[in-house]
């Protein structure tokens, strides 16, 4: 296992992921 | 996608099922054109082991869990930004399995169930994780395989009569479905880009990363790249997204003033999506995602 300093991108494009999913979720939700 | 079988069966309602299959579509064509493309590097999409006995059994175990707990893996996640109290109870269910079956002492278990397994070809050609051409052997009809998916499926999605009007809140089915194919896509992508292995969106895994990253400062995903945060801990891509998700889905409820906090009013209604939690957490880990 090799850790790796953590890039701004890495985070963010997670996050970005996992926001743009829930809404989409909620939204298209019955 | 639960919630689109059981409205076939019992309420004979095919919305969701149009809506879960043109998200499935939109994913698979997709995710694998950007793999031709090469944007996934050289190994590609992250194809998980064909293992049909735990597939089969960890699928249905997860389906018992779910009716259970209100929810699948997602489902728990994006119910919680709803504001529903119980989707929270069942993650906590579903992660406590999780990661028992993942680390603790049902990890024996899961590895012996996983041990049967399908691989093509054998010595350093074997594929470990065909897909279904492969399974097949003609890994050059590739596109044929999904030409058919897609074609079984277009009937259906149209039926459904996908352009028309939008409903008043939110979203149409069409629209919604068409959105979580891209994601998924997208997923694929930044995944590889930023988290260093083509994963794709998946909950059961990345769930017990992002615990045990909390809890003990480590994803223990072996097979993913992992990350420092400010030079602490080790955490994989996957687990930040999760982050995100309750998140999304707050933001969504909140925008369409939807949000609400609930909690059952019976504690044996807490019992049961606790309970149903954990047993998605073994069928989730047994499964595979």
């Amino acid at each position: 296992m090799e850790v790796q300093p953590i890039g701004i991108m890495v985070v963010l494009s997670g996050v970005l992921t996992g926001l743009v999913f829930g809404f989409v979720l909620q939204r298209g939700r019955y | 996608m639960n919630s689109a079988f059981r409205d076939v069966i019992f309420v004979n309602d095919m919305t969701l099922l149009r809506a879960w299959l043109l998200a499935l579509g939109v994913a698979i064509i997709g995710s694998n054109l950007i793999e031709d493309f090469g944007l996934l590097g050289e190994d590609g999409l992250a194809r998980q082991v064909f293992a049909p006995i735990a597939a089969i059994v960890g699928g249905y175990i997860f389906g018992l869990g779910i009716v259970m707990a209100g929810g699948c893996g997602s489902g728990v996640l994006y119910k919680q930004g709803e504001g529903q109290f119980a989707a929270f109870i069942a993650t906590v269910g579903f992660v406590f399995t999780l990661i028992m079956s993942y680390h603790g002492p049902l990890a024996p278990v899961m590895k012996w169930i996983k041990s049967y397994k399908i691989s093509i070809g054998s010595g350093d050609d074997a594929i470990a994780n065909p897909a279904l051409w492969d399974l097949f052997s003609a890994p050059n009809l590739k596109w044929v395989f999904i030409a058919v998916i897609v074609v079984i499926i277009i009937p259906i999605v149209l039926k459904g009569g996908p352009f028309g009007k939008q409903p008043k809140k939110g979203w149409s089915w069409a629209l919604g479905g068409l959105l979580v194919g891209l994601v998924i896509v997208l997923a694929w992508w930044t995944s590889y880009e930023w988290g260093g292995r083509a994963r794709g969106l998946s909950f059961s895994g990345p769930l017990s990363e992002l615990v045990t990253f909390s809890m003990l400062g480590d994803s223990m995903a072996k097979n993913d790249q992992l990350f420092s945060i400010f030079g602490y801990g080790a955490i994989s891509w996957s687990a930040l997204y999760i982050i995100g998700v309750p998140i999304g889905a707050f933001l969504s409820a909140k925008g369409l003033s939807e949000f609400k906090l609930t909690a059952p009013k019976q504690v044996d209604e807490l019992l049961r999506v606790f309970f149903g939690g954990m047993i998605m957490g073994v069928g989730g880990a047994l499964a595979g995602g």
